[in-house]
């Protein structure tokens, strides 16, 4: 008797948690589980930066200053070749622009079920971000900057908002543009059935003059996988010992190749704001014309082969 | 005890039966009997104003005129990349591998004579490049306003092209590929065009299971939405009424290009975008519009890209370019 009174305040107590239950589920879910699952990046823009990267050189179409591009100037392609750099991570501002797939998590705090925190982890160069939804400490400003940074997030809507900061200085683009360690990123995720756009808001007081916006799309994949990032570095070029692939300022004759052979003006190669606004097509044709690609790799061959390089003209005025 | 069980099992049922019946019905906030509100007093983004194109993505192939058969990132089929390397640069200007100029004026008329060489600045833009599935690509400003109530227009000063996006309050639209076109006076299907027909709806936040367009419509406090669907049930403000997008479906399209270097795309494609607003660190607002581009006849797969317009406060910077329609004969202007 006892049992059957036991099971029935039981059945009654489940039926009052499961009617409770049934009428919060639509609001508990939220926007909860709108992005998760696998991404895969679309390929259809800025080709250059999801396969071989831009040529040194080529900074078009990004609002630099110029000490970025003294910076950049100096950089070697060669240095993804040194042992220490080859399995450098990238940086949370370039991951999600580069080639690969994108998993998207959440984790739920175990006592109230709300959104603890929303992780990605981007492939192949590893990027594991943890987003915090929940009040979150904030690391001290003498804390080390990381690849990832920090970053918290909060819903809008069925817009996922991230603020991103404490990012270890890392490259606008993988030809060298350096970003600063004061460097925030704000970023707003639509999702739009099986499309996801991830609008990139990139700050960086000393090295853009205005913020990058860049918005990248995404495929969800209905059965997605992303493997583990087993990098070994091998001694792949043969170089003496300590030395350091860069070019001396003003020194470096490699950069009108690239954007000589892409038919870009010179002048725009070189980037800055105000070659992104629709009326640098009128500014373009009063620049000069480009030497002929058959002089400039004539030139840059007897360098090469004098062993040594060129001092370049930079005619860009300072920003 | 199987009775109680039994019991358990019919309390849960219908649970989820009243929950399912106040969502339908949209629960106490259910909207009031009487005519749709218009697009325009529905609208929950706001997007009419000046914007310009801020071309820091794909720079060399927007800002330019690429090369002749540079499709790269471009899904091109076999006879999309046929039609795209009969593409032929002295007619528009460009750059040609000697340094001199190219035509711009078509076969055997005067070459336009503009400082330019060695690189690819157009003289000439044609007006297939600002067709519906390019023009948000090209580097333009556009002007937004409400035409009327239901129809919001976006008008381009460079190729000087007008794009209409009718919404037909309560009558939303649940299947993309629904045909859309808008049927001629008199009767009968309208032309195709460069700018196609375009239908537009407001998509509040939304399940992800709800059908394609119209996911959500419980009207905000200022009386949001109303264009049918489900409620507004995402985040920690879906039920304030905060965000939104702009959907835009267009099809009845005229053959034109992705890019201004004859990448072409055909008068099957049809179009999904969606528009939003965001705002950057420093105050600027500014949209995104998120493009596919669907193509059967020259594209293997849907070509998706999005574009970024930053607000201007006035019309100050408007600059009228027109585009024009060349020839082998000759180029005139649209």
């Amino acid at each position: 008797m006892d049992i059957c009174n036991n099971a029935a305040r039981f059945s009654r107590l489940t039926g009052g948690v499961l009617v409770v239950a049934a009428f919060l589920a639509p609001h508990l879910a939220g926007a909860q589980g709108f992005l998760d699952g696998y991404w895969a990046l679309s390929g259809n823009e800025d080709q250059t930066e999801y396969g071989p990267g831009a040529d040194e050189g080529d900074y078009t179409g990004l609002p630099i200053t110029r000490a970025a591009l003294d910076s950049a100037h100096t950089w070697s392609s060669e240095l993804i070749s040194v042992p220490q750099m080859q399995c450098e991570p990238y940086g949370v501002t370039y991951g999600q622009r580069a080639v690969g797939i994108m998993r998207i998590w959440e984790d739920h705090d175990p006592y109230t079920q709300q959104q603890s925190q929303i992780e990605t982890w981007v492939t192949p160069q590893p990027e594991h971000r943890h987003i915090w939804m929940m009040p979150h400490p904030h690391p001290p400003a003498w804390a080390p900057t990381t690849w990832d940074g920090y970053s918290t997030g909060k819903w809008v809507g069925n817009v996922l908002y991230v603020h991103t900061d404490m990012i270890k200085p890392y490259y606008v683009t993988r030809n060298g543009l350096p970003l600063d360690d004061r460097t925030t990123m704000d970023e707003r995720f639509f999702r739009y059935g099986d499309v996801l756009t991830d609008i990139m808001i990139i700050s960086d007081p000393a090295y853009l003059s205005r913020p990058l916006v860049e918005s990248k799309e995404f495929n969800r994949l209905p059965q997605g996988a992303s493997g583990p990032y087993p990098c070994r570095p091998n001694d792949e070029v043969p170089r003496p010992e300590g030395l350091l692939p860069m070019h001396l300022p003003g020194q470096n004759s490699l950069l009108q190749w690239g954007p000589v052979r892409a038919g870009e003006p010179l002048r725009a190669a070189q980037g800055g704001a105000d070659t992104l606004f629709p009326e640098y097509q009128e500014s373009m044709k009063t620049l000069p014309p480009n030497p002929k690609l058959a002089d400039v790799e004539k030139a840059e061959k007897a360098v090469v082969s004098a062993g040594g390089q060129t001092s370049k003209s930079d005619s860009r005025p300072l920003q | 005890m199987k009775l109680f069980i039994a019991l358990g099992f019919a309390a849960l049922a219908g649970a989820l039966i009243v929950s399912e019946a106040v969502r339908a019905q949209g629960g106490p906030s259910a909207p009031p009997a009487g005519p749709p509100p218009s697009a325009q007093k529905a609208a929950p983004i706001d997007l009419t104003g000046y914007w310009a194109a801020v071309v820091s993505e794909d720079w060399r192939w927007r800002m330019m005129t690429p090369a002749k058969g540079d499709y790269a990132s471009v899904p091109l089929n076999v006879a999309g990349r046929r039609i795209a390397d009969e593409f032929d640069p002295a007619l528009y200007g460009g750059a040609t591998d000697n340094g001199s100029l190219g035509g711009g004026a078509g076969e055997g008329q005067p070459v336009e004579i503009v400082p330019i060489g060695r690189y690819q600045v157009s003289g000439i833009i044609d007006c297939r490049a600002y067709g519906a599935a390019g023009i948000m690509r090209m580097p333009t400003r556009v002007h937004i306003s409400w035409q009327d109530p239901n129809t919001l227009k976006l008008d381009t000063d460079w190729g000087q092209q007008t794009r209409e996006f009718h919404f037909v309050p309560g009558r939303p639209l649940m299947n993309p590929l629904q045909p859309t076109a808008m049927p001629a006076e008199g009767g009968g299907r309208a032309a195709a065009s460069l700018q196609g027909n375009s239908v537009a709806a407001w998509e509040l936040p939304y399940r992800v299971d709800a059908p394609f367009f119209q996911r959500g419509n419980r009207p905000g406090p200022a009386g949001r939405g109303g264009l049918g669907g489900l409620a507004a049930q995402i985040g920690n403000v879906g039920d304030t009424g905060e965000g939104g997008d702009l959907a835009v479906f267009t099809s009845n399209l005229a053959p034109g290009w992705l890019r201004r270097n004859g990448v072409p795309y055909g008068e099957r494609t049809r179009l999904i975008e969606h528009f939003q607003i965001f705002q950057d660190p420093s105050g600027a607002s500014w949209f995104d519009v998120t493009t596919q581009v669907i193509d059967p006849e020259y594209l293997t797969g849907p070509f998706l890209t999005s574009s970024d317009f930053q607000k201007e406060p006035d019309g100050s910077k408007w600059a009228p370019h027109p585009c024009k329609q060349v020839t082998k004969t000759g180029a005139t202007a649209q």
